[in-house]
């Protein structure tokens, strides 16, 4: 066989799995659907350390009534709670909701911009966790595991679904601000190949690692250079018919389209001002920018962290500059996606690790405001696009915002959904490893929220 | 409907309740769904007798005649509809009176059907010695390996290939014993004459370098999930390096197996125990602590235990044994109790995280730290030195202040720049200065190396059943043990980890040398004997050669637990030696090589891809040992959220060209050029790592500063090499791929150096950093 024939024969996709590789012929899992899809694509935002749905999306009326009042036993009694101490009080939202568009969705005035497309959005409410911590609790959201060693969602779509765009890698991360607690173990491939893992696409230094030549190196010259070594590995190929070489050769020929590519993406110029303008200017921003053009050109799942979301304390002061950063971005983003008729089929989904308590957590500190503790038995999230249904709001929780009431949602419960959107029934997405057939919804049941499909 | 069961009841209430008529109707119609013939959720089947009375997957059956506690009568009464059972229609009442009377009558059930014998899966059963298999071509045996070998080749009606050229066999052996490349004086040495004598001598010679245990202990370091931060969000350091260098010590001593394994699981229960073999225990220190503020210590210290046990059942049994931790296994024999009895070994070591004070939910390390008696290194004198040197800094500090004229304190840096800047002849300020930098070199060389080692506690702690894995739901207790249906604790063993560890390494078990084996066995051979290395269970593969697997495992017993001897025996096979070159046919026979007619051509690991660069650019430092070293990587990696520091110093001198194992490894923000060749982050045990190809791969060796930088030195290394081109192009081949460039090779390389030329960048590092990125140059055949 020799190198156009192989090429042709579409063996290779961005990083072909290594021919010789130790995984049985028998286990070799092949790409693709399962079913229709909705969704072709994703972009998750996670903002790390757990925004409050109480002050943004899940109107308590009857919290405010009771604001600094002790709170009930049942509420903190027999409970873990990961600062609170002693007996505390009861917080009630100081911001003001309204509901929205036609839908009448609650969004509270923290997010002005996301208002406008309250009628594209599907509020999940009834959200729960396992863990109160955010390391473990981010691999949970990420991996189904709280702990190290299991491969992220992102690494499970690229592995299921292979990429749509051979330029460009199938996972894209961005990260705004600190890095996320669990660092990046959460786009880790852990034991998928390492294809899989998620690429991050920084903004300082090379868009990706060792993305740029060495300093003063032309395009011509690594042009000329990559052709040398491909000239010598052809050679030895000649030799030995290895087809790991041939791949070899490939993904130099890639990692050359890709230093083209990437920078392409990532130049924001070429975008006209109004798009620009539209979505604002912090880093969030440009990342939401980026993240659509990226879905554009059909990389399969794009994630973006953005950073502090973990208001203790000062919440009131934290939570609006955060608010700040990404309403404007995030809502162009949705709109940005419609008007290119990509909403349909990108799946959005915004969403911390947990969600804070409905107590008030203080540390007694000077000029120092009241804040919320972790809170993993209710939070909410939002999706939209992506075959979800419009202006929706699911599930529920109890007067005080302290249980599911309603339809509740485990973090494997949004994993099979996301899944099932994609076209993935989650129970056959699986690697063999440690005896297992390893899934990312676990051993556990999961449920597809079937009352979120459009 | 209603009125049938009422009738049921009727009828029932005056007699003893039957079996046939009244209670498997309601199985039947309620419960068949989900725990009848095809599905059998939780473990839990009530479609045969034997099948409904033995321990579900909770670890109890859930029919216990005569016991109203029984979970099935639990679970239909059940009010919450979450865990009521059927889930979505509860059971009329007349039905649950119905079965309650039944398990109080005692449950009959008439039927004779007993569970079928169980088979117990090969791996359970000890090897044992065969005579070797009969072979036509005995020419080619050299040793047991190649009769196991030649027998399923035979059988498949394939045929070996030929020996390797000398050249393959020397770098394919120094790549595998050392990970470095072969020198060209060793390839001048041994190539021209490779015959078995010479090639034992080879061997040898292999086997007695240090690099040697550099090598394996990189190897040894995935399975022990080594890392130089805890993890998580905190990620702050912790110092095992002296666990590292122990290990390359032990492959270097040719520590037997056994005796590293009771170092490792239990060197502190050991009599008298010397400071290496504390420092062996590092292997249970190298998990994960999470010391993010708010954590449950309780919580995260079972995570460890439990982490402690699933390291070793991957490690020496090859088991999922963590299946069991929520569960009887579900295909293997593992029940929940036997996990909790493993437990209950590593359940007592003291807790490593602590609350700073009441108040707050801060934590911080607890310790268990070994000071390590290094020579030269005097604690006390470390003390009283920095006692010294903080009076010397004050009076320094107080000096300063007193020439400025001021009342504020200034920081000692501040002072000194204060001090280059204007007192600069100021002979107080001078001395003082003298004086302090001695102290501060004194200090840090006597600043003593605290090692994380276990330790057991005095008193013991309860060992419990936790259901589903729970930490917050305890069942029965149990005590230490080992499960019933491998071999007993060997007589006079202490029922503690060192007993475990004995028990682990008595010829007797059927696992341990099994598992070691495949494992070397894949190193050298590309694929293991069962490629399901971390399970070889009745989930895991079949091995392909059965045979062969226990007769290594047998003969690595008979030599009391050598590595050096198993490795040896592997290389000296002419399976071992065959050339990795096969035709198209052949391959699509047997594309992964589970047969082993051929030798294995696999990607060099990530370390070994760095150390072979280094090598051949001749910057490879062979300092050994030490703390953690840390080579240049791209700013900005180390952003971990959690209170610790994230400057990344640069390593100066040699350390920055130091091997790749004494990188620094950080968890939540990995090394990205190992990361981009499969290095695992070592959060978790790690059995084998894949061997991708990816464009990023390609990106990083030829773009990575450290990579530009070894091309950089090559560039210059190859002028000095010869003084015609062709020459040096030929030699600076050899070092890259461990041969010679064949007319065509060397024609393709004079084109590239002699179109080469760019502004910044000449001929020689174009030739050089061509030469790095070859496929051949990262891999080895």
């Amino acid at each position: 066989m020799n190198r156009r024939n192989f090429l042709s024969a579409g063996a290779l996709s961005l990083g072909a799995l290594s021919f010789n590789n130790s995984l049985r012929a028998d286990a070799q899992y092949v790409p693709g659907t399962h079913f229709p899809a909705k969704a072709k694509r994703v972009i998750f935002m996670h903002m790390v350390g757990g925004p409050s749905q109480l002050d943004l999306f899940d109107y308590k009326p009857e919290l405010i009534k009771y604001d600094d009042k002790l709170a009930p036993d049942h509420m903190f009694k027999g409970k873990r709670l990961a600062f609170i101490k002693g007996h505390p009080k009861l917080m009630g939202t100081p911001y003001k909701f309204e509901q929205c568009g036609q839908s009448g969705q609650w969004i509270s005035d923290r997010m002005p911009h996301l208002k406008k497309v309250a009628d594209e959005l599907c509020f999940v409410k009834s959200m729960c966790t396992e863990d109160f911590n955010h390391g473990p609790a981010q691999l949970a959201f990420h991996t189904g595991l709280n702990r190290n060693g299991n491969p992220g969602i992102g690494s499970w779509m690229s592995y299921a679904l292979g990429s749509e765009n051979k330029n460009l890698p199938p996972y894209v991360v961005m990260v705004s601000g600190k890095m996320p607690g669990a660092g990046s173990a959460l786009w880790n491939n852990a034991f998928l190949p390492s294809v899989h893992q998620g690429v991050e696409l920084r903004s300082t230094g090379d868009p990706i690692l060792f993305l740029n030549n060495p300093n003063g190196m032309t395009k011509a010259h690594r042009s000329k250079i990559i052709a040398g070594i491909n000239r010598l590995n052809q050679k030895k190929y000649d030799h030995v018919s290895d087809p790991e070489i041939l791949t070899r050769m490939a993904q130099y020929d890639l990692a050359e389209r890709m230093q083209s590519s990437v920078p392409e993406i990532s130049d924001l110029s070429t975008e006209p001002e109004h798009i620009r303008k539209m979505y604002g200017n912090s880093q969030f921003a440009r990342h939401c920018l980026l993240a659509r053009r990226l879905v554009e050109k059909g990389v399969r799942f794009v994630e973006l962290f953005n950073a502090d979301w973990d208001h203790h304390l000062n919440l009131d002061k934290r939570l609006g500059s955060n608010c700040k950063e990404i309403d404007q971005a995030q809502t162009a983003l949705i709109m940005d996606l419609k008007q290119r008729g990509l909403l349909e089929d990108t799946l959005v989904v915004w969403a911390g690790e947990f969600g804070r308590t409905p107590l008030k957590e203080t540390r007694g500190g000077k000029n120092e405001n009241g804040g919320r503790d972790h809170h993993k038995e209710a939070f909410t999230i939002w999706m939209a696009g992506g075959g979800v249904k419009k202006g929706t709001s699911y599930g529920a929780t109890d007067e005080l915002g302290y249980d599911v009431v309603d339809k509740k949602a485990h973090v494997r419960d949004l994993h099979a959904t996301m899944m099932h959107l994609m076209g993935l029934d989650h129970e056959k997405v699986s690697f063999r490893f440690k005896g297992l057939d390893q899934r990312l919804t676990g051993v556990e049941e999961s449920h597809i929220m079937k009352g979120i499909i459009a | 409907m209603r009125s049938l069961a009422m009738l049921l009841v009727t009828l029932s209430t005056y007699g003893a309740v039957d079996f046939e008529k009244d209670i498997k109707p309601i199985f039947e119609k309620n419960c068949y769904k989900c725990h009848g013939e095809k599905k059998q959720k939780a473990g839990v089947a009530l479609y045969k007798k034997y099948l409904a009375f033995q321990e579900a997957d909770a670890g109890e059956p859930v029919i216990i005649p005569h016991n109203m506690e029984s979970i099935l009568l639990e679970v239909i009464e059940e009010e919450d509809e979450d865990f009521r059972m059927p889930p979505k229609k509860a059971l009329a009442h007349a039905e649950i009176e119905l079965i309650k009377k039944w398990i109080k009558e005692g449950a009959v059930w008439p039927s004779d059907e007993k569970a079928p014998p169980e088979k117990l899966h090969w791996a359970y059963i000890k090897p044992e010695k065969k005579p070797l298999p009969k072979v036509s071509d005995k020419a080619w045996t050299k040793n047991f390996i190649d009769y196991h070998v030649m027998n399923k080749l035979e059988a498949e009606g394939l045929k070996p290939e030929e020996r390797a050229s000398s050249e393959t066999l020397i770098r394919r052996l120094s790549f595998d014993l050392t990970g470095l490349p072969p020198s060209l004086a060793l390839l001048d040495k041994y190539s021209k004459n490779l015959n078995d004598q010479n090639y034992e001598k080879l061997v040898d010679e292999l086997l007695s370098q240090k690099t040697f245990g550099e090598n394996w202990a990189r190897h040894w370091l995935d399975l022990a999930r080594y890392a130089d931060s805890n993890g998580y969000q905190r990620d702050g350091f912790q110092t095992l390096w002296p666990y590292r260098d122990w290990v390359i010590k032990a492959f270097n001593e040719d520590k037997t197996y056994d005796q590293f394994t009771i170092e490792q699981l239990a060197g502190d229960l050991l009599e008298n125990p010397s400071q290496d073999q504390l420092i062996a225990t590092g292997f249970n220190r190298c998990n994960t602590l999470n010391l993010e503020a708010g954590t449950d210590i309780e919580e995260d210290r079972v995570k460890q235990v439990t982490e402690r046990v699933n390291t070793m059942g991957t490690v020496w049994l090859g088991s999922s044994v963590s299946c069991a931790q929520c569960h009887n296994h579900k295909y293997d024999p593992f029940t929940i109790k036997e996990y909790y009895q493993f437990y209950s070994f590593f359940n007592n070591t003291p807790i490593e995280a602590e609350e700073v004070d009441e108040k707050s939910s801060t934590l911080r390390y607890a310790g268990n730290g070994l000071m390590l008696d290094v020579e030269g290194v005097d604690p006390n004198f470390y003390e009283s030195s920095k006692l010294e040197l903080n009076k010397l800094e004050k009076n320094y500090q107080g000096k300063l202040k007193e020439l400025q004229n001021s009342k504020k304190n200034i920081k000692i840096n501040e002072a000194r720049k204060i001090h280059q800047k204007s007192f600069k002849k100021n002979v107080v300020l001078n001395n003082l200065w003298k004086q302090i930098e001695e102290h501060r070199k004194i200090v840090a060389k006597h600043t003593p190396v605290y090692v994380e080692v276990m330790k057991e506690m005095d008193t013991a702690r309860n060992t419990r059943i936790l259901r589903r894995g729970n930490f917050l739901d305890p069942d029965q207790q149990v005590k230490s043990a080992v499960p019933k249906f491998l071999n007993p604790m060997p007589a006079g063993a202490p029922e503690n980890r060192l007993g475990l560890a004995q028990w682990l390494t008595t010829k007797d078990n059927p696992l341990t040398a099994r598992v070691a084996v495949n494992r070397f066995w894949r190193e050298f051979m590309g694929t293991g004997i069962y490629e399901s290395l971390e399970d070889i269970g009745q989930q895991g593969e079949m091995p392909t050669n059965h045979n062969l697997l226990d007769a290594l495992a047998l003969d690595f017993m008979e030599n009391n637990w050598s590595m050096k001897k198993l490795m040896k025996r592997i290389v000296m096979s002419s399976t071992y030696q065959q050339s990795s070159v096969v035709s198209d046919e052949k391959r699509a026979k047997d594309p992964f090589n589970r047969l082993y007619a051929r030798g294995a051509s696999c990607r060099l690991t990530a370390e070994a891809i760095r150390d072979n660069a280094l090598a051949i650019s001749l910057k490879l430092s062979p300092k050994m040992y030490g703390p953690t070293v840390r080579p240049v990587q791209p700013d900005n990696i180390w952003r971990v959220t959690g209170g610790v520091d994230n400057t990344y110093r640069t390593s100066k001198g040699e350390d920055m060209y130091r091997r790749g194992l004494y990188t620094i490894w950080r968890r939540s923000a990995h090394y990205p050029s190992f990361a981009n060749f499969d290095a695992p982050n070592r959060s978790a045990c790690t059995v084998k790592r894949s061997r991708s190809n990816t464009p990023m791969q390609a990106l990083t060796l030829m773009n990575d500063p450290v990579y530009v930088d070894i091309a950089q030195h090559f560039a210059k290394r190859i002028q000095l090499l010869a003084k015609s081109d062709k020459e040096r192009i030929q030699k600076a081949f050899r070092l890259c791929t461990s041969r010679h460039a064949s007319d065509e090779e060397q024609e393709i390389m004079l084109d590239i150096l002699n179109n080469g030329e760019s502004s910044q960048y000449d001929k020689w590092f174009t030739l050089a950093t061509t030469l790095l990125n070859l496929h051949e140059t990262i891999s080895r055949d």
